[in-house]
């Protein structure tokens, strides 16, 4: 439904259309083919604005040339910044934005009110957005690149998150490798249900009911601390983990399972993923993996990645990781998917089958490669 | 069989799996359980419901992709559901351009009814407006989308655009388009 503050500069006219409430227009336009929906656009000024209040509701700039137009039409017609629901940039495009920067800090000032969705960095939004605007519907935020300042994460940024609680997913992810420092500030984010970001960010954060963590990790990250303060988040079990390892140390990686297996020994899937080329997985490696795999109570979906997982398999390949599939699942019976980069096995009727990387994504409930919401 | 009273007081006996694609009688059936009460549909008027709920000399199926099937000739025998109640939102935004001899008749004859006909199917909350079909049927553009000019002589609307204004849009727009 439009915000009954709604206005519109020019009504659409015609002989049915002009005597239609704007709410069901609206409601006809959205069900509309794009192409129709941009034809519509060109037949009248009232028509124009009231369809762009449908085009303009989740609106994603992918060139400087066409983040310039939109958000000087935004600016012309500052009604029109009623509509948009959802607001991102694309993150390539980032470093070539400082020219319409202004623009772009006055254009978010006009969608304070209605945004639910944004994805800009914060550094971009303003200082006075950053600093003292309050998003009223902000239910997601997608921070990447997060700039960290020392102490980090800053007192601005955490005021930020703490004028917002009604958030539900939040993406963190730094620039680069931020240094490692113990903070003390804190926000409570009751609603959270969705993390993606940096490991170290975690600490920072409160909440009782998130469903979902994908956690990066960089040379010289606390193991311990992220995984207590996620343990705390998850209750009773964190149904969904994603651990991007950034570092891929043989070594870090045992800390981190081992982290795991104490502290969120209920997780229901937990997806290990590397974030470069580890080719074929060591024997020690394979074995490590069932001595740990017992200690997960609830595990049902296991997924060991490397950038590379999206490589061809060959049914030979296949038959070689099922036997270390069918001995994970002796040891870890509540197992019933397994991804070893890309080799995906499912139970099927009490045998172990192969399956496609689309199918075994599918049984974790879509969750896997999800992005970020 | 379901007992439907309109705002002029007639009354219309019509079968339940057919008035219940109205989400509003819908939850009122459910409301009242196995009843042989009348629903009042006090903003619906009787010439109105007849559009919205009456057989039709129209079309029967429906094919995978949305388009109706067969002719009128097939309809004699089995009269088919008014195109506003045939089907759900998903299938509307599947369909095609293609338009049967009743949809046109239906949108192009009476523009008041229409409008009628929106408002009772925005109160009696059907999802598959026939509304929702006046841009795509109607239009013979089977891929693209019908030209601003066709529907401004569809609905009788003035162009009110001078070319800088209709350029600025289109540059505004850009952003959007062909995605």
């Amino acid at each position: 439904m439009p915000d009954p503050s709604l206005h519109f500069d020019s009504a659409p006219t015609g002989t049915v259309t002009e005597r239609l409430p704007f709410d069901i227009l609206i409601d006809i336009i959205e069900s509309l083919p794009k192409k129709d929906q941009f034809s519509l656009c060109y037949v009248s000024q009232g028509w124009s604005e009231v369809c762009l209040f449908v085009i303009n509701r989740v609106v994603l700039l992918r060139s400087v040339r066409e983040a310039k137009a939109f958000l000087l039409g935004v600016q012309t017609k500052p009604g029109r910044a009623v509509a948009i629901r959802s607001f991102a940039i694309a993150e390539y495009l980032y470093p070539r934005i400082e020219s319409i920067k202004i623009l772009l800090e006055d254009v978010i000032k006009l969608m304070i009110p209605h945004l639910q969705h944004l994805s800009v960095p914060s550094d971009l939004l303003g200082a006075f957005t950053l600093h003292h605007g309050t998003f009223p519907n902000l239910i997601s935020y997608n921070c990447n690149p997060y700039t960290y300042s020392e102490p980090h994460p800053d007192v601005t940024f955490i005021g930020f998150l703490k004028r917002h609680p009604d958030l539900t997913n939040l993406c963190v992810r730094a620039l680069g490798n931020a240094s490692t420092s113990p903070t003390l500030l804190r926000v409570h984010l009751p609603n959270l249900q969705w993390f993606d970001g940096d490991a170290k960010f975690l600490p920072a954060l409160t909440t009782q009911q998130l469903r979902e963590a994908r956690l990066t990790w960089s040379w010289g990250d606390d193991f311990e601390q992220p995984i207590v303060a996620l343990r705390s988040m998850a209750s009773p079990g964190m149904p969904f983990a994603s651990i991007n390892n950034g570092i891929n140390y043989e070594r870090e990686r045992r800390y981190l399972v081992e982290a795991l297996a104490t502290h969120l020994p209920n997780l229901k899937t937990l997806h290990m993923r590397a974030a470069i080329n580890v080719g074929w997985l060591e024997e020690d490696t394979l074995e490590y993996f069932t001595t740990q795999l017992p200690r997960f109570k609830r595990l049902r979906y296991f997924a060991i990645e490397d950038m590379l997982s999206y490589r061809s398999a060959f049914r030979s390949e296949h038959q070689i990781m099922h036997p270390v599939v069918v001995n994970w699942a002796r040891v870890c019976p509540t197992l019933e998917a397994c991804c070893i980069h890309q080799f995906c096995f499912k139970k099927n009727g009490g045998e172990w089958v192969f399956c496609t990387r689309k199918e075994f994504h599918d049984l974790t409930g879509g969750a896997l490669w999800n992005k970020f919401k | 069989m379901v007992l439907l009273v309109t705002s002029d007081n007639e009354q219309f006996q019509t079968e339940k799996d057919i008035v219940e694609r109205s989400v509003l009688i819908k939850n009122m059936l459910e409301d009242v359980g196995e009843s042989d009460q009348p629903i009042p549909l006090p903003n619906v008027s009787s010439s109105v419901l007849k559009k919205v709920t009456q057989p039709s000399t129209g079309p029967t199926e429906i094919d995978v992709r949305g388009r109706y099937l067969s002719t009128a000739s097939t309809t004699v025998e089995s009269p088919s559901r008014p195109p506003i109640l045939e089907q759900s939102q998903d299938e509307t935004r599947k369909r095609t351009t293609d338009i049967s001899e009743w949809d046109q008749k239906f949108i192009t004859v009476d523009q008041e009814m229409l409008f009628e006909i929106i408002l009772a199917a925005n109160y009696l909350d059907i999802k598959s407006l026939l509304c929702r079909r006046w841009l795509q049927d109607g239009s013979q553009h089977d891929q693209g989308a019908r030209p601003p000019e066709e529907i401004r002589k569809l609905f009788n609307i003035v162009n009110d655009f001078t070319p800088e204004e209709e350029a600025q849009i289109k540059k505004e727009n850009e952003w959007a388009e062909d995605r």
